[in-house]
């Protein structure tokens, strides 16, 4: 019996040695993780892996196998399991355990328990995505959930990459396999981390195996930051042939990834003579090509909307020109090649340029081609400038890209393939707002107001977007979103548009002007709306800080009182320039009897702030708005 | 649930008749009239304006529900284009709905002026399933452009009279004009209810003779969000339908709900519902008999709700009946809010107590009218218990308010306790308890210009219920919202809540924390408005269309001490001041005194009456506009 026991032993020591599943070796008690891995965690994967079986260049097979120990409800979006499938991307296989502190199982789960629903990115009217949602119940916590689910999909451009850790989650072990033909072979890279793989060959079959072990969750992402791929251990694995629904492409270099997206915006057909007429007479007194970019990308704005129908091949291949000029709608791909066509009408190259969009998001990595990309905007080339087109906008001024895209690279689709370039950079003059402010105010302390407003860049959207409002809603926007005093009359009233913005002129009557009395100490504001409305946390950082723009917020306030009113006290002058923020404010009393003139100027200069510079900007912006706050203490003689 | 009952239409003759429309123009051809419009006076600046919506239901041959709309609109801003997107919900269940003959067209004007006419084609049309209940039409009406008009029609197919949904005359844009004309088969008997403003007219042609019945309003303003709204849809103009009844072949009457008590009767029979309360489950003899031995029964109630919230997952679906059995339900342990709540019900009936399922609708899903017990204006099941000589509303999907507080999203609305006995509405209100929050604060004026201080805030019962859920979903949020977001460049140097777990005590939190002192030349600035949670007024829009609810009662202290260093004073102390609303519904109060320099401000705000109508508003805007004036008001500081 001894002898029978020891041999058993000694079997599982070979067992564990020569290929048994890593999901064997361990248990689904949470009383074993080490505590280093609990520290500061909401959960611990017991075991994390996957693999990746690359069948050809359009089908592979992914499977997943999780083990993770929950120790509190920070946890708890483990429990509801969503993937996310579509025509080329079946889920052939969903399985869940859930266990007890103890280890005993508790429920499982199965695919036909889950519900299915279709996918809503609240920006597209159609599209094909789907999400397959398991919601399980966690006995209590600490509990374990053990997952399993396969997919496989048949049309792809990139393949799954792997993220070791997040956020408040921490690993025990984790493994990500990928097979593939050698022929084949893929592209792989590390961020975050620097893990070898171990790699064989069987024949014509290639072997990729990384492998971690007790690695510590990884810190909560800094509000108002990059995101960035490196805040968690991450791998990335591309490949370096594809086949998506039967379009062939290779994936290189992005000059390969290139020349395959560049065929799927070639249009044998695009206007007809008749249809191309308009655009010739449009730009026909127009000296320069900038003139004639203006015009047509006016055009565009005046003339398109935005409609987001993204089906299958419809993903990365834009509508046909005439289906864009008939409905007269489009998504970025479509209007970003419906402009392109219009510009070469009158001669103008230009070239569609895939990006990855949105205020936070870094430069793709420059080293390592895969599709980063979920926007398309125009490159238009000159001798002397480029000019770039947003061509979902219906305000942007040509060549104002902002924060959305702007510094970081997009890859140009031509007729020799992709190749990166520099998105521009905004400055602060790029995106203005300046006001010019006429106050008078009365024996009783009511004012009058009236103002200028012009904007331009990214700020010019706020005011565009102001302008969609009812008459109602707008004078409720101005303080609830601007930050104006809250007025007892107002009226707007919009100019026409500019090249660059809008401009606006405001009247406002106050029944008490002032904010407040002391005394027979009149309080009031230095201007009627907040010049600085920033508001940053006082925290130690240890990423970036974004603004949301580089920008000059700039006013002139003058403020008329009545002949027997005088200044008692008046804020002093004062001027602040740092790294990143310029402030002035000059207060004067002698430019006309019985007035005050105010002038400021906000100015962020720019739009990343190192970590090292934030203790520092939190301070500038805190003295700012003592500033701001300071009043004009008037009072009658 | 209509939809479930109505099966039995019996063979009739009404037919879709084509008379009501005939001064509308055709489909498709548009007045001069319409092509010059700008906009409307009625709401001024709108982005579109619905220049009609005609919807006509009746039956066709197989006697099924047949319902054509109509709709034509305006677009007057750029941003109204976006109308030109259209999505048609239906419900494609067992295949219970269909959308056909779906036709569109676009007239606009193009860059030289020429009036250019653009069909919608079918190619552009899409049918997508949403989930396993809903599907969704969408398309892009073509050529867009602002001054537009847009129209489109369709046909939606019905199994039976079920199906038959609500009538809105109003939406989020302005609506011209808006009716409804409804068939039914003489057999089939139905009630409806109107919800309008009194200042808007509607004009009904009710012929009773021959089951028809049609609605007509018009130049209806649209409705947007408003602060401290419930749902939209009680402030809209819409008609609601009831099916009572229906004649058998033999001329018998069989009624259908026509009075609360026989519909509860109904429902405690239903499969759905009611029968499901007294069914056993496996496996809980155990169970059950641990609960029973609980006493109090109050505690018996908490142990049955922290059992079904921590064993039974809720799956997200809120629904007030159940798609699978409870038994099915206890099986695989998750289920939608009514099967959960049924299923409380069953183990707290098991369990000796007296627990009711209570029908309600949530504030967000509409007031409750109580004319008539219609069905579908209830969202979600609830469990209703009498114990001890208490009443308790509790939600076992609701994972933070303890049960002595009526879950916040049902409060001040009415629910239907289902029971053959004791079946009645009830209305769903909190007399007890508040948002009480009491807070203390010593502030002290540092040698370099900074105003520190301490805080212990005291926040009891409703007021406990949102700090501590908030408090516990995030603590750096819980931190900035209620303690910095009023002082620009308040830091804080330390925080604590005591008490966090302890339902019967007060959530206390204590801060303390450093501000730079507003500087005015010579004058320093002491705010008086921190701590309050009144940062910004919500009153703003001139004019109020909906019911402000405020959820409930409220009581909000706030006592703040400035210690003056001793060469500063006071330039003048703010006044005392008492604004009330009429009937001391609401009231709030500052007083400022001075003694051996410490300037001590009380400030109170009580709210004794939660829900104020929209006629009230004038009132109410004129008091916040007050109070915020009061709020904003600062300590002026001088040298002595």
């Amino acid at each position: 019996m001894k002898l029978l026991f020891v041999f058993t032993l000694w079997c599982t020591a070979i067992l564990n040695v020569h290929g048994q599943p890593l999901s064997l070796l361990v248990n689904y008690t949470s009383n074993s993780i080490p505590d280093s891995l609990k520290a500061g965690a909401d959960a611990v994967y017991r075991l994390d892996e996957a693999l990746v079986e690359i069948v050809s260049p359009s089908v592979y097979n992914y499977k997943v196998h999780r083990i993770i120990t929950l120790f509190n409800k920070d946890a708890a979006h483990h429990l509801r399991q969503v993937l996310s499938f579509d025509k080329n991307d079946k889920i052939e296989e969903l399985t869940v355990t859930t266990y007890n502190s103890v280890g005993q199982k508790f429920k499982t789960y199965k695919k036909s328990d889950a519900r299915v629903q279709a996918y809503n990115d609240n920006v597209s009217l159609v599209q094909d995505n789907k999400l397959i949602i398991l919601d399980c119940v966690a006995p209590a916590y600490p509990c374990t959930i053990e997952v399993s689910y396969q997919q496989r999909i048949e049309s792809y451009i990139n393949l799954p990459g792997w993220t070791f850790t997040s956020a408040g989650e921490a690993v025990e072990q984790s493994k990500f396999t990928v097979v593939v033909p050698a022929s084949l072979d893929i592209r792989s890279k590390m961020y975050g981390i620097d893990i070898k793989p171990e790699v064989s060959l069987d024949g014509n079959v290639k072997k990729y195996v990384w492998e971690a072990k007790n690695l510590v969750a990884s810190k909560k992402r800094e509000p108002n930051g990059f995101v960035n791929l490196s805040n968690n251990p991450t791998l990335l694995v591309a490949p370096n042939n594809f086949e998506y629904e039967k379009y062939v492409g290779k994936f290189d270099s992005w000059k390969s990834f290139g020349a395959w997206n560049y065929v799927l915006y070639n249009d044998d057909k695009p206007f007809t003579s008749d249809q191309a007429t308009p655009f010739l007479v449009m730009t026909a007194d127009c000296k320069t090509n900038g003139e004639k970019i203006s015009v047509l990308y006016n055009f565009l704005k005046q003339n398109m909307r935005y409609v987001g129908i993204q089906l299958g091949i419809g993903g990365f291949r834009p509508f046909p020109i005439q289906y864009v000029h008939e409905k007269k709608y489009g998504d970025c791909k479509a209007l970003t090649n419906y402009m392109r066509y219009m510009l070469k009408t009158v001669g103008i190259e230009s070239y569609p340029a895939l990006i990855n969009a949105g205020s936070n998001k870094l430069p793709v990595d420059r080293t390592f081609p895969i599709d980063y990309f979920d926007h398309v905007i125009l490159c238009v080339p000159q001798p002397n400038d480029t000019t770039w087109l947003e061509c979902t906008s219906n305000y942007n001024a040509a060549g104002h890209l902002g924060s959305f895209t702007e510094n970081r690279l997009a890859l140009l689709l031509t007729e020799n393939g992709g190749k990166l370039v520099n998105t521009p950079e905004s400055r602060s003059s790029d995106n203005l707002q300046q006001t010019n402010t006429t106050i008078l105010v009365d024996e009783e302390g009511g004012t009058d107001v009236k103002q200028t407003l012009y904007c331009t860049g990214d700020i010019w959207p706020y005011f565009y977007y102001m302008k969609q409002q009812t008459d109602a809603d707008i004078k409720v926007f101005f303080t609830k979103r601007l930050g104006y005093k809250q007025g007892d009359a107002f009226a707007l009233t919009a100019s026409a548009d500019s090249a660059r913005g809008g401009k606006f002129q405001l009247e406002i009557g106050y029944d008490q002007g002032y904010d407040f009395k002391a005394g027979n100490k009149y309080f009031f504001p230095q201007t009627i709306q907040k010049i600085c409305d920033l508001k940053p946390s006082n925290v130690e950082r240890t990423e970036p800080y974004l603004f949301d723009h580089p920008c000059i917020i700039a006013d002139t306030t003058l403020y008329k009182i009545p002949v027997n009113w005088v200044a008692d006290q008046l804020p002093a002058d004062m001027e602040i320039d740092t790294k990143y923020i310029h402030y002035k404010r000059t207060i004067s009393k002698d430019r006309a009897p019985s007035s005050i003139y105010i002038s400021t100027l906000f100015e962020i200069k720019k739009r990343v702030v190192a970590p090292a510079d934030y203790k520092l900007l939190v301070a500038t912006i805190t003295e700012i708005n003592k500033l701001e706050g300071q009043k004009l203490v008037l009072k009658q003689q | 649930m209509i939809k479930q009952l109505m099966c039995v239409v019996m063979p009739c003759v009404l037919a879709l008749s084509a008379n009501a429309q005939a001064s509308l123009p055709e489909f498709g051809v548009f007045t001069t009239q319409e092509k010059t419009m700008t906009g409307v006076d009625f709401e001024k600046g709108a982005e579109a304006v619905v220049i009609f919506d005609i919807g006509r239901a009746g039956n066709n041959d197989d006697y099924s529900l047949v319902v054509e709309r109509r709709i034509r609109l305006k677009v007057l801003k750029e941003k109204g284009k976006e109308r030109g997107n259209i999505e048609i919900p239906f419900f494609s269940k067992d295949n219970f709905e269909n959308i056909v003959n779906i036709e569109g067209v676009v007239y606009s004007v193009d860059e030289n002026g020429s009036p250019v006419i653009t069909e919608l084609k079918k190619a552009d049309i899409y049918k997508q399933k949403e989930n396993d209940r809903i599907s969704m039409i969408r398309f892009a009406m073509p050529n867009v452009q602002v001054g537009s008009i847009i129209e489109y029609r369709y046909q939606s197919n019905n199994q039976h009279y079920g199906g038959l949904e609500d009538w809105f005359f109003q939406r989020d844009i302005p609506t011209m004009y808006s009716s409804f004309f409804l068939s039914v088969p003489t057999n089939l008997e139905f009630t409806y209810n109107v919800h309008k403003s009194l200042d808007l007219p509607i004009k009904i042609d009710n012929q009773t003779k021959n089951g028809s019945v049609k609605f007509e309003m018009s130049n209806i303003a649209g409705l947007g969000d408003e602060p401290f709204m419930d749902a939209a849809k009680d402030f809209l103009q819409y008609v609601e339908f009831k099916f009572s009844g229906y004649m058998t072949r033999s001329g018998s009457k069989i009624n259908y709900m026509s009075t609360w008590k026989e519909s509860a009767r109904e429902l405690m029979t239903q499969n759905y519902f009611g029968s499901q309360l007294n069914k056993k489950l496996s496996n809980t003899d155990e169970l059950i008999a641990g609960f029973k031995a609980i006493e109090p029964e109050e505690k018996r109630i908490e142990a049955i709700k922290q059992y079904i919230f921590k064993n039974i997952s809720w799956n997200g679906y809120k629904l007030k009946f159940i798609d699978n059995s409870l038994k099915e339900v206890w099986e695989k342990k998750k289920g939608n809010s009514g099967e959960i709540n049924l299923l409380m019900a069953n183990l707290m009936r098991g369990s000796n107590l007296k627990a009711y399922p209570l029908l309600v609708s949530e504030r967000k899903n509409g007031l409750v009218g109580t004319d008539f017990p219609i069905l579908s204006q209830f969202n979600k099941t609830l469990v209703y218990i009498e114990a001890g000589g208490n009443k308790y509303v509790v939600d076992g999907t609701d994972e933070y308010t303890p049960i002595k507080l009526v879950p916040e999203n049902v409060l001040n609305t009415k629910g239907f306790l289902v029971d053959v006995k004791e079946a009645r509405v009830i209305d769903l209100q909190d007399e007890k308890y508040a948002r009480n929050n009491l807070v203390n604060v010593v502030y002290e004026i540092t040698g370099n210009n900074q105003l520190k201080g301490e805080a212990v805030t005291t926040s009891a019962d409703y007021a406990r219920l949102d700090r501590r859920r908030f408090y516990k979903q995030n603590k750096d949020k819980f931190v900035s919202r209620y303690f910095v977001s009023q002082y620009p460049g308040l830091s804080i140097d330390s925080f604590a809540v005591q008490q966090l777990d302890d339902e019967l005590a007060p959530l206390e939190q204590y801060i303390s924390f450093s501000a730079p002192l507003q500087i005015n030349g010579d004058y320093k600035l002491l705010p008086i408005n921190q701590f309050t949670g009144l940062e910004v007024n919500p009153f703003l829009n001139d004019n109020r269309f909906s019911t402000i609810n405020f959820g409930n009662k409220q009581n909000l202290n706030i006592i703040e001490q400035f210690v003056l260093p001793d060469n500063m004073k006071p330039e003048a102390l703010p006044e005392s001041v008492v604004l009330y609303m009429p009937e001391k519904s609401m009231v709030f109060g500052r007083t400022v005194s001075l003694d051996e320099g410490i300037v001590t401000v009380q400030l109170s705000l009580k709210i004794n009456r939660p829900v104020y109508k929209a006629s009230e508003y004038v009132v109410l805007k004129e008091f916040y506009k007050k109070m915020f004036a009061y709020l904003d008001e600062q300590i002026v500081l001088t040298s002595k």
